[in-house]
């Protein structure tokens, strides 16, 4: 998968009309909760088969952050 | 004080860990005869009763005949304590259906094949036998995250009530036992998820603190009993008060 992919599956897990961008803080992303975290779980579990805790995704400050979680698997 | 016979035949699911085990232990203990079921040989040897190894989700189709094939080598089996299951906190939104299906072959599917092969009476011990299927308290009160697994419980539940009426002119009862959260290697695998203060905030939420498997056996074992005679079709709550 590509990163480009990835953005825009992590946008339709959070069910944004926006695209969304490396940069940008969660914290300044609407939809981010913490039902948007467990989401983000599921969604790498079942992309990837990797299992996060909701610590690991709680330390994340950007969206690079949860692109740098599966990094070795993104192109 | 509730006593089982050496020659009744309790069939134990998720006899190698958590509830099931648990289970297993209180019905040997009580003078009961276990034929444990699971998928890791090792553990379930570790009880000291009949192993039976098996996947149950693969073979749900198989399962009935399977049951026959049991009492034959076994022996009729009295009761049912149906404990194999898996729980998968997914948010709606991130609902997988394929692997949504997954989760109900093994926590409803495979309980109801398994009761429709005791239902046989080539299988079952007759009048006084009976069936108690592990459920959960997710089934009566919602919670984030876990939409598919409620549901799969909730069914349990429902059909446990249908099975009740259907047999009760043969004697065989059938109930379900919902617990709250219980400290096993399915939650140790959420405080994994959760983080380090998980098993203490949930202990505040339980009025009598969260459980141990040991809690929910003597109230299966009740069920399984001659003591409870006249209790069929039930979902007994047993979660410390987590749902008041
Ligand atoms: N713990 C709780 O807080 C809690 C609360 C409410 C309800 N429950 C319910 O209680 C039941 C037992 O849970 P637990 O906490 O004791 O869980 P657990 O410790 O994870 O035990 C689950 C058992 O199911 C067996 N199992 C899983 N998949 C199987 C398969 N495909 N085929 C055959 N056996 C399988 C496992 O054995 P192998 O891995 O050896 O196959 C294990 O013995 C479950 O139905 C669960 O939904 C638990």
């Amino acid at each position: 998968m590509t990163k480009q992919e990835l953005l825009k599956e992590i946008k339709n897990a959070l069910q944004r009309d926006d695209d969304i961008a490396e940069d940008m803080e969660l914290e300044s992303i609407e939809e981010w909760d913490s039902l948007a975290a467990l989401t983000l779980l599921s969604l790498y579990d079942q992309l990837f088969s990797v299992t996060f805790t909701m610590a690991e995704i709680g330390k994340c400050r950007k969206v690079s952050d949860l692109v740098a979680l599966v990094g070795d698997k993104v192109s | 004080m509730i006593k089982f016979q050496k020659e009744d035949n309790y069939l134990v699911t998720g006899a190698s860990s958590g509830i099931g085990r648990a289970i297993a232990s209180k019905i040997i203990e009580l003078g009961g005869s276990v034929i444990a079921v699971a998928r890791r040989e090792e553990k379930l040897n570790e009880l000291g009763a009949v192993s039976e190894v098996i996947d149950l989700s693969a073979k749900v189709d198989d399962l009935s005949s399977w049951m026959l094939d049991l009492a034959k080598k076994h022996g009729k089996i009295k009761g049912l304590a149906l404990s194999a299951g898996v729980q998968e906190t997914v948010p709606l939104r991130a609902t997988n259906l394929s692997k949504a299906r997954q989760l109900f072959e093994l926590n409803y599917f495979a309980n109801l094949a398994l009761a429709k092969g005791f239902c046989d009476k080539r299988v079952n011990a007759g009048r006084g036998s009976s069936m108690v299927f592990i459920s959960s308290n997710a089934a009566i009160s919602g919670m984030p995250g876990l939409v598919n697994y409620s549901a799969s419980k909730g069914a349990l539940d429902a059909a446990v009530r249908a099975m009740a009426a259907e047999l009760a002119r043969d004697g065989i009862r059938v109930n379900s036992v919902l617990p709250g959260f219980v400290r096993t290697e399915m939650t140790e695998k959420w405080g994994s998820m959760n983080g380090p203060t998980y098993f203490e905030e949930m202990d505040k939420k339980y009025p009598l603190g969260i459980g141990r498997p040991e809690q929910l056996s003597g109230v299966a074992c009740f069920l399984l009993s001659d003591s409870a005679g006249w209790i069929t079709g039930q979902n007994i709550v047993v979660d410390g008060g987590g749902s008041l």
